[in-house]
């Protein structure tokens, strides 16, 4: 019954937590929803109680104690009922580090086999079919004919690569966005390719579920696909796989990929400021939201606003500090889990953009994308949202 | 166009007691006034201080409840109980300011059609003097 | 609530630091098998206490009785992990400050804890601070516990402690075997030990202590009589801050509805409570449905159900930790509006929460006469 998977140095922080609730107060689920349960501490108290009855105080004075069902019954809902975004761990002043410790929490209820329904969907279609929507991923590249890209290379050796994100690949309000990257890696001439239906998903939902095992087998299969091919640059425009390949693929793998990990907005800048992509600003109110793996997590903030600031003379900050934005709701398989409570988190992010006068809200992530517009049509609010690399093709006339 | 304040009483009425009174009340034709919205307990033992204080924050300007007669309960001792229950809730609503007038606590039996008239009459008048419940307002003020 | 006159006392002598002397007894303990386990404030790398659970006497050196602070949890709430579902087999020795000793006597109460072979050793308390001052404390390089026995000496000020403490008139557990007083003795290089009970007689003895009749000294009396002076004056403030529906709904304005102070209060230890089940945001709800998209509003209806509801349902077991306070992360100072809530009603009952095991908390008996005013 013990959870196995538990460094010592993890837990030790659970227990270092002192209850001062500060990272309460920034949770976005419980801002939109005001249910108790979403809150952090709640979990950390669920986790410290099986942790307590397993391999803490209670198990070293009276043995290992079963968990009882109830707090599993509690803890499904607290702990699956998150959208991971970290900003638990922005706010938290003594190095606890919460966000970190629901990945391990997770990873615990799965190892006990308690996670919800849609997660064991997810987890065994990650585990068969390497994606998380269960379908065949043979025809990963089907978007390519479905949206008539013409030029949709898939070499064996290149300097860049394209790494498709599931969710670019399979769910066709983002498809668009792998099709704006490809059409401007294309009128770049740059020497990239696709990485072809041998491509399995990153890992990173199947960390959010907890299954390690899978997320190490797809990075190793991903690292060596990406290696083969003589990759200098990997480009990915989904702020997950981003955060996951750049930050976690090191301590999954065991050792440092050769190659180097950039989101899309990151390439183009680059290019931008080397003078090959060149930008003009128009009039139109742009608003950014932060992806949380992007930006809290990933650390990619200026990037993404050095652009829209030179494609709008209207770009406005959603409120707060650059990079610590309310998320949209859509991480963490919030979806999988409660869509509704992932429409109350998209609606607040939504509105926030609608009273600062917002005409496009730009993001920079598939999942990011796919909440604001559902938020906005739950909503009935009037705004365009966008991801940042269509927003690029559009300005650069290519679609 | 100044129309009397007419007070929203909730009673908590006990099923072996008071709620049965309001019933004799009403068969036997006792005129009370129509302030009343009366709510059978099962036993006043049974009345939570969330009932109350959510009675007082949904609007109510006074809360009822309609208990035994000491050693009379159907269920031994719950009169004894909602006694205590009561004077922790007066005392709290005390501390905070809040008229502990409004709480009223009643031993009525089955039979005591007349006091139960009575006692709604009295509640009625007072609190028509003490006028509108101020945790009334804070209902909608939502800013 | 005036301290008794004490039967009897063992003197220890100074070995170095106070915390070596008060540890030498502790390490006696595990040494001489008096007692299997030691539950203890431990302190960690960066200078916070956590408690932790110790069985060998070379972990004693890391122990800080003394260090004036309550990290997220009282320590009664600990105990009550520990005890609650079936009763110790091996002897356990739990440190405790006086408010923690006193949640343990409530909980015992409550059946949450249970005592058997579970041995007491309080830690006289002056006062503490509150986590994130405490923190502070240490980035600038003070040591918490030497601030804490300086303003012990000098007084004048409030020291910085929280606002609970600055108005405890229980600087000694009034539940305990065994207690390790320091305050006035420390001056003279001495930890005094006071034997409350006969376990606690039993258990010196073990170590080989000799224990004396010994006299209560003045000087604690005289903080006593202080602090209940500024009770008072707290108390009538905080009645007058919190008087009426329009100050209260302003005190409890930034109020997130977060229950982390129901969360941390060790009173509070049920595992279903009705302000997180479903039916009690309803007030809520109810607004919910015609509120644009930016968000879930508390109304101020809903805290108030929650903050009159909850000092309702346990204030009469309030022990005036004030760790509400310490966790509220929008830093209002719910102690005042808990701590007099609390104290009306115990007044009214004549209740000592925490005292004494036998004392029945007030809503577990009833006597026909009596409240006869509260009807009619």
């Amino acid at each position: 019954m013990a959870p196995d998977g538990l460094e010592k140095e993890k837990l030790g922080r659970l227990l270092k937590c002192v209850s001062c609730g500060k990272c309460l107060v920034e949770c976005p689920v419980y801002s939109a929803t005001k249910e108790t349960r979403h809150l952090p501490l709640p979990k950390s108290r669920l986790f410290r109680h099986i942790f307590e009855r397993t391999r803490g105080k209670v198990a070293r004075l009276k043995g290992v104690q079963p968990i009882e069902e109830y707090v599993f019954k509690r803890a499904v809902p607290t702990l699956y009922e998150c959208t991971l975004c970290g900003s638990c761990t922005e706010q938290c002043k003594f190095e606890v580090k919460p966000h970190e410790l629901w990945y391990d929490f997770r990873h615990v209820m799965n190892a006990l086999n308690k996670i919800p329904p849609a997660l064991k969907e997810a987890r065994e279609a990650i585990k068969n079919d390497y994606n998380p929507y269960g379908m065949n991923n043979e025809t990963r590249m089907d978007w390519v004919d479905y949206l008539g890209l013409e030029e949709a290379p898939v070499k064996e050796k290149a300097k860049i690569a394209y790494f498709v994100g599931c969710t670019e690949s399979f769910k066709s309000v983002a498809q668009d966005m792998a099709y704006s990257t490809a059409l401007i890696l294309n009128s770049l001439k740059l020497d990239w390719t696709f990485l072809g239906v041998e491509q399995w998903c990153c890992g990173g939902p199947s960390l959010m579920i907890g299954d390690v095992g899978t997320a190490k087998k797809l990075a190793e299969h991903n690292v060596n696909l990406i290696e083969s091919r003589n990759v200098e640059v990997l480009v990915v425009t989904c702020a997950t796989c981003y955060r996951f390949i750049k930050r976690e693929y090191e301590e999954l793998i065991g050792r440092k990929p050769k190659f180097k990990v950039m989101h899309g907005v990151e390439l183009v800048l680059k290019l931008v400021e080397e003078g090959k992509i060149k930008l003009k600003q128009e009039g139109e109110v742009i608003g950014y939201h932060d992806p949380c793996e992007l930006a809290r997590l990933g650390g990619v903030i200026e990037e993404p606003r050095k652009i829209l600031m030179q494609l709008s003379t209207n770009y406005v900050e959603l409120g707060g500090d650059p990079g610590k934005g309310t998320c949209c709701g859509g991480g963490g398989f919030l979806q999988a889990t409660n869509n509704e409570v992932r429409l109350k988190v998209a609606q607040v992010r939504v509105g926030q953009a609608k009273q600062r006068g917002v005409e496009v809200l730009v993001s920079a992530c598939p999942s990011c994308k796919m909440s604001l517009i559902d938020g906005k049509r739950e909503a009935g609010l009037n705004l365009q949202v966008k991801d940042i690399m269509e927003l690029l093709a559009e300005k650069l006339n290519l679609i | 166009m100044t129309e009397e304040f007419q007070p929203l009483i909730i009673g908590f009425l006990c099923r072996w007691c008071a709620s049965a009174a309001a019933d004799l009340a009403g068969t036997t034709r006792i005129q009370y006034p129509p302030t009343l919205r009366p709510i059978r307990v099962n036993c006043s033992g049974s009345v939570d201080p969330i009932y109350v204080l959510r009675a007082f924050l949904e609007g109510a300007d006074g809360v009822l409840i309609g208990a035994c007669h000491p050693g009379d309960c159907h269920y031994i001792n719950g009169n004894l109980k909602v006694r205590r229950r009561v004077a922790i809730i007066k005392e709290v609503m005390e501390a905070l300011g809040l008229e502990k007038e409004r709480l009223m606590l009643e031993w009525i039996s089955t039979s005591e059609a007349v006091k139960f008239a009575e006692t709604v009459k009295r509640f009625t008048e007072k609190l028509k003097k003490m006028g509108p419940s101020p945790l009334k307002k804070s209902e909608g003020d939502a800013d | 609530m005036l301290i008794k006159t004490i039967t009897k006392t063992v003197i220890l002598k100074s070995r170095g630091s106070l915390t070596e002397t008060i540890n030498s007894f502790l390490y006696l303990l595990l040494e001489k098998n008096a007692l299997k386990w030691l539950l203890a404030p431990v302190k960690d790398e960066s200078g916070l206490v956590h408690p932790e659970l110790l069985s060998r006497e070379d972990d004693i050196s890391r122990i800080n009785t003394i260090a004036p602070l309550i990290p997220g949890e009282n320590m009664g709430t600990t105990v009550s992990l520990l005890t609650r579902e079936s009763p110790l087999k091996e002897k356990l020795g739990v440190i405790l400050r006086p408010c923690e000793s006193k949640a343990l006597v409530e909980l015992a109460k409550y059946r949450q804890i249970s005592t058997e072979n579970l041995y007491v050793i309080g830690v006289e308390c002056y006062g503490t601070y509150h986590v994130l001052k405490y923190r502070e404390m240490l980035e600038e390089g003070s040591n918490p516990s030497e601030e804490m026995l300086k303003f012990f000496l000098d007084r004048g000020g409030d020291g910085g402690f929280r606002s609970s403490c600055l108005v405890c008139l229980t600087p000694k557990p009034p539940y305990s075997d065994v207690n390790i007083c320091y305050l006035t003795s420390w001056s003279a290089g001495e930890v005094v030990l006071e034997i409350k009970t006969d376990r606690g007689l039993e258990l010196v003895k073990k170590l080989g202590y000799e224990a004396k009749r010994k006299a209560t000294e003045g000087l604690l009396r005289e903080i006593l009589e202080e602090r209940r002076k500024e009770r008072e004056k707290f108390f009538a403030d905080a009645k007058k801050e919190l008087n009426g529906v329009d100050k209260l709904n302003e005190f409890f304005e930034e109020c997130i509805g977060c229950h982390n102070c129901m969360e941390v209060c060790p009173i509070c230890f049920c595992k279903e409570c009705f302000f997180d089940s479903e039916r009690y945001p309803y007030v809520t709800r109810k607004y919910l449905k015609w509120r644009l998209p930016e968000g879930t509003v508390l109304l101020p209806n809903s805290k108030l159900q929650f903050h009159i509801g909850r000092t309702i349902h346990m204030g009469f077991s309030c022990i005036h930790c004030g760790l509400c306070e310490q966790a509220c992360p929008k830093e209002i100072p719910l102690y005042k509006f808990f701590g007099l809530t609390a104290e009306r009603v115990q007044k009214l009952f004549n209740y000592h929460p925490g005292e004494n095991l036998d004392e029945k908390p007030p809503i577990q008996e009833f006597r026909e006469e009596e409240f006869q005013e509260v009807v009619g």
